[in-house]
């Protein structure tokens, strides 16, 4: 260890040798993933995300929601992910392919939205159930320990014909309150999150092939 | 490689000649730059612990702060953890590098401004960064949240910093290198590689689809296993045979440890992407070389407890002693369970649980910072040729610290166990299973006021140490206030 440069190339090294192994490798087997195109009906999966849902990717960033949520469905048989209704299958690489940053996150203070664009809400549509909760988690889920996102909606007051966009509150006579472009961003960006299209991949790794397995295997 | 061990330098003929400079004499010529950048980052960690008291009460009282945009709890979080790193851990370890590095070499620090600015740009660019955070210009990954316009001011800083390091590792007086100088070269020129990596391929031309979650894993744990841990290392390597007063025992060892260390903790960080939507080789060799991480710390663990047999009533004589401990203890406690629980048994249960802010709170917190203080504690008196002015100060904070991080890595730790075991059965809600975290999450809020407490305390201490050694003469007594004992001096003739 008497020679300087020695040690710099072996400090070099190693940290290359992890960078070449994991990201270079990485790379050349699935960096560059096509969309699945089905043979029959010709559509591709995954859709690639509109432009307001990328400007909601962005919202999503800003506001640090990866900091909570997920976004990776795990398989049947490890966790119970299907159980709670996060996904009926695990996420896949080519399943984030078409968006333009990737959050899928690491610690689940809330539920994973991955698929929680397909997810059915308990009232309301789904546009209208996700706006009033994120305007105030707490008026539909008593308890809940989300952070309330009131900045991403105007109160105004009814000029006119009150808004068809305005959502189901009473805030007094003569106001209402309406989603922002960025909340209809958010929406968007959420509303793309969904594993509802079948992948050839990701056969194995759905609720039903795990059924099979279980049943198959002796008691 | 060489097989001599730092303390057994009193041979004639031996490559530890010095030429004669007197250890008070290359302590001085870093005392500057040290003291700039072992305060600022005084601050940052002061900012960051209220900053994580506020992120950690927000997490169990929601209506605490909300509904305001620049406020809410994903932006708290988030300039949180980069001023902790980014200020706190990124400063220090500057600081604690440099005195290291001048001591190793016996050569004095070359005398300039660069460093000093250097050290100005890069807590410019944290402020502008941290503020960008609040503003809303955060990025989605863990670590890599600052914003792009304060990237390059802080890569600037970093490289005039990091030419300082070569330049002085190449103007070191001694031949022989020591392990403590090989973690320090290491973390030099490890981070600005891991970070210049990670935002060219996450922003500059981003891959594609998960191999960016790859990319982030990699580069998260490698800030704490390439940046962090190497100075905590080598601060270990330096400090603790000179305060018991004996060698480090098969200190042959050093380069086995040394380099398989380098060579495992690259790999570490994307074990947690088990069952994720990657390949499974993937995470697959990271839970590999998170075992093999084991046979670098089997042997880090003979040369620390093996100085340290026999010799624990020291312990409590020495404030730098106790941190120390706390930090090896926290150190390889943090190595064995995370290999353990990188088995997919284990991330079953804990993955995406609280357990995960209880190991990354027991690595930065438990395990770097502690070592870190210890190091100050060590380091500032010789640097300002004054004693530290309140005992009782120091105890406050070895304290605070103490039960402020047990508290954090206890409640945390135990309460998202809990969360993960509760998580696997589907018949429990999952907003019962959030609420059923509270008092574990109070238990962590409460940690984080005492660690608020122990910083504060460390702090006045820092600031009355530092005006009472403007007021008495700088060069008076610290020859005599601090001589090693007679076994340890260089022989100089």
């Amino acid at each position: 260890m008497k020679n300087g440069i020695l040690l710099f190339i072996g400090v070099f090294s190693a940290v290359a040798l992890s960078w070449a192994i994991l990201i270079l490798t990485g790379f050349q087997t699935y960096g560059n993933l096509r969309p699945y195109v089905d043979d029959i009906t010709g559509d591709a999966f995954p859709t690639p995300m509109t432009g307001l849902a990328e400007r909601g990717r962005a919202v999503y960033a800003e506001l640090g929601c990866v900091s909570c949520h997920t976004q990776q469905v795990r398989r049947p048989g490890f966790g119970v992910d299907h159980q709670r209704g996060w996904g009926d299958r695990q996420s896949v690489a080519r399943d984030y392919i078409g968006q333009h940053q990737v959050y899928i996150g690491d610690i689940r203070i809330g539920p994973d939205l991955r698929n929680v664009g397909e997810r059915d809400v308990p009232e309301f549509d789904w546009a209208t159930w996700h706006h009033l909760h994120l305007y105030n988690p707490r008026m539909l889920v008593p308890g809940s320990l989300m952070p309330s996102f009131p900045y991403l909606y105007e109160k105004r007051k009814i000029v006119g014909q009150p808004s068809s966009r305005a959502l189901p509150l009473n805030v007094g006579d003569g106001y209402e309150v309406v989603p922002t472009e960025r909340a209809e961003a958010l929406l968007a960006y959420l509303r793309n999150q969904r594993l509802d299209y079948s992948l050839p991949e990701a056969e194995d790794l759905t609720v039903e092939a795990w059924e099979r397995r279980h049943e198959q295997e002796p008691e | 490689m060489t097989t001599a061990h730092s303390n057994d330098p009193t041979r004639r003929d031996s490559p530890y000649s010095t030429g004669g400079i007197a250890e008070a004499e290359i302590d001085q010529s870093t005392r500057t730059p040290v003291l700039f950048f072992f305060s600022t980052a005084l601050l940052w960690l002061l900012l960051s612990t209220l900053l994580s008291l506020v992120t950690a009460m927000k997490l169990h009282w929601p209506g605490f702060l909300d509904g305001v945009e620049f406020l809410t709890y994903g932006r708290f979080r988030a300039a949180a953890v980069n001023s902790f790193v980014y200020g706190w851990a990124g400063l220090s370890i500057i600081a604690v590098g440099f005195w290291l590095l001048a001591r190793l070499s016996q050569s004095k620090l070359p005398n300039s401004p660069v460093l000093l600015v250097a050290g100005v740009f890069w807590n410019i660019g944290l402020l502008i960064g941290i503020g960008g955070i609040f503003l809303g210009d955060l990025r989605g990954h863990f670590l890599l949240e600052l914003p792009r316009y304060s990237v390059p001011i802080l890569m600037i800083a970093y490289a005039l910093v990091g030419v300082w390091g070569v330049m002085a590792f190449y103007s070191r007086r001694l031949r022989v290198t020591f392990v403590s100088q090989w973690f320090l070269v290491g973390a030099f020129f490890w981070f600005p590689w891991i970070y210049s990596i990670a935002q060219v391929m996450l922003f500059g031309a981003p891959v594609r689809g998960t191999l960016q979650s790859v990319v982030a894993a990699w580069y998260a744990y490698n800030v704490y296993a390439l940046w962090l841990a190497p100075v905590a290392l080598a601060a270990i390597y330096y400090l603790l045979p000179k305060l018991i007063g004996r060698p480090i025992p098969h200190y042959y060892l050093a380069s086995v440890g040394f380099w398989s260390y380098a060579l495992f903790a690259g790999f570490g960080g994307v074990a947690k992407l088990s069952g994720g939507p990657v390949p499974a080789w993937i995470s697959t060799a990271g839970i590999i070389s998170l075992a093999m991480l084991l046979a670098p710390v089997a042997i880090f663990a003979v040369h620390y407890f093996g100085t340290l047999s026999g010799q624990y009533q020291k312990v409590g004589k020495s404030p730098t002693l106790r941190f120390l401990l706390v930090g090896i203890v926290a150190f390889m406690a943090a190595q064995v369970l995370m290999s353990l629980l990188a088995f997919r048994g284990f991330q079953e249960v804990v993955q995406f649980t609280h357990v995960q802010t209880a190991f990354w709170m027991l690595c930065v917190y438990g395990f770097f910072s502690m070592v870190i203080f210890a190091t100050a504690y060590f380091m500032m008196p010789r640097l300002l040729g004054t004693v530290w002015p309140s005992p009782t100060l120091v105890k406050t904070h070895f304290w605070s610290a103490l039960i402020g991080i047990g508290l954090i890595v206890g409640g945390l730790g135990l309460g998202g166990w809990i969360q993960g075991a509760r998580l696997l059965d589907p018949d429990i809600a999952f907003l019962d299973i959030a609420r059923g975290t509270l008092p574990w999450l109070v238990t962590a809020s409460f940690g984080w006021l005492i660690l608020l407490i122990g910083h504060v305390a460390l702090f006045l201490n820092f600031a009355l140490m530092a005006c009472c050694a403007c007021l008495t003469s700088p060069a008076s007594g610290r020859e005599s206030l601090f001589a090693n004992p007679p076994e340890m001096k260089v022989r100089t003739t």
